[in-house]
């Protein structure tokens, strides 16, 4: 079997760090840019005055995709575990980070994504209720900075070129690996949709579709980590066996309660 | 190393993806602005639609001195306010049976927005769970404002 060429792994490992943390970043990259001058346009245009004074918000969008790109770097720093813990704690370490790693998504990805849709809620609302509340809108997200979360997603997306292209030259065999393939193609589908989503509609309708997308990010992140967390069992399930046999007990007995039940059946019958 | 197929598939992916994203791209330049004004349509105007419009403000959370029963006689500038709620988000709807200037706050900011109401119109005030004031000013010497 051909070996990890690992200056191509840890090349693909950086790639994905950076690619979380501009995610994780993004508000502070796209927030606070004055918006005043198109805020006074519209609001001339919806017959009422305000201070000329909005700032672009910071948008959901992109840093939810560090949900699902998140996943990708836990599953690299699983493979990368393989270089520096000893083979026979390897399985039992990997299960129970993945299974923690797998509650800890799931419960931070539904809380974003509650998030994120009292957000869509809010902003469909008040855009819908002219004039006040369509002026209050534009305020405080009727001006995203579009311009600037192209170039964004188009690094990002270099970036996940790079980890896929890096990954692939360390061990072509991890094509082979469909789980990772897909978490790939979702990940760069994600940015796909990102991008698709933001150019879709006109600047001032922009912070909705991205709240859209958030909303997307987060339930793909929960799917996602409910397959982590129903494919650490068996391991976890391995873990317990070889901890029970360490400990000089019979596994079966421990994790299998079928037989004891049996017995406990039969017993009582012959009582009866 | 790599099966023919397995190279096959690969170099479509990326293929793909590349011509996926440069549309994506390419929406982004020709989609503009847009205008407040207008009632948005599409996907955002059918979300709309199934979210509707806030809900009233409750009467009993109202309060102004120029208020009697469901009228505001407006000499000068009467301040109508509307108590804290529960509710996110509330419309307070208002017909000006004379030409009336409503400020209040923006919901959910701190700026102040006026708008011009022509005679005979309606205006709804949008206001947000802390409640606030919303004033309105009569340009003559009184006005007749009603809360349909």
């Amino acid at each position: 079997m051909e070996r990890l060429k690992t200056p191509f792994f840890f090349v693909s490992v950086t790639a994905m760090i950076l690619v979380v943390l501009l995610e994780t970043g993004s508000r502070f990259l796209l927030a606070g840019h004055d918006a005043g001058a198109q805020l006074a346009g519209q609001a001339q245009a919806l017959g009422v005055a305000v201070p000329a004074d909005a700032q672009s918000p910071p948008g959901l969008g992109i840093g939810y995709l560090a949900l699902v790109d998140v996943i990708a770097l836990f599953t690299l720093a699983l493979m990368g575990s393989g270089l520096i813990l000893p083979q026979r704690l390897q399985g039992r370490v990997q299960a129970i980070a993945t299974l923690v790693f797998a509650i800890l998504l799931i419960l931070g990805a539904l809380v974003l994504l509650f998030v994120a849709i009292a957000k869509l809620i809010l902003m469909v609302t008040l855009l819908f209720a002219f004039p006040f509340g369509t002026i209050a809108y534009l305020i405080i997200w009727g001006f995203f900075p579009r311009a600037t979360t192209t170039v964004l997603l188009s690094l990002l997306m270099f970036l996940k070129l790079v980890f896929a292209a890096f990954l692939l030259l360390a061990q072509p065999r991890f094509v082979q690996n469909k789980g990772l393939v897909l978490l790939t193609l979702t990940s760069l589908v994600c940015n796909i949709v990102a991008a698709f989503l933001q150019g879709i509609v006109p600047l001032i309708l922009v912070s909705i579709t991205d709240a859209l997308a958030a909303i997307v990010f987060a339930i793909v992140a929960v799917i996602w980590a409910v397959v982590l967390l129903v494919g650490s069992i068996p391991g976890i399930v391995r873990a317990l066996q070889t901890t029970a046999e360490a400990a000089g007990k019979r596994p079966m007995q421990l994790l299998n309660p079928v037989p004891a039940l049996r017995r406990l059946i039969s017993r009582s019958l012959k009582r009866a | 190393m790599l099966s023919r197929r397995q190279k096959i598939v690969i170099i479509a992916v990326f293929v793909l993806l590349v011509v996926l994203y440069s549309g994506a791209a390419a929406i982004g330049g020709g989609s503009g602005q847009g205008d407040a004004s207008g009632h948005p349509g599409g996907f955002v105007g059918w979300l709309g639609g199934v979210l509707g419009q806030p809900p009233a403000v409750a009467r009993a959370d109202l309060s102004a001195p120029c208020l009697s029963q469901d009228t505001l006689t407006v000499k000068g500038t009467c301040t109508v306010t509307v108590k804290k709620s529960t509710q996110d988000t509330r419309r307070l709807k208002l017909h000006a049976t004379d030409a009336v200037t409503v400020t209040s706050r923006a919901p959910q900011g701190s700026d102040t927005v006026t708008a011009n109401v022509d005679a005979d119109k309606d205006v709804s005030v949008t206001v947000d769970g802390k409640g606030g004031d919303v004033v309105i000013t009569c340009p003559g010497d009184s006005c007749v404002v009603t809360l349909p």
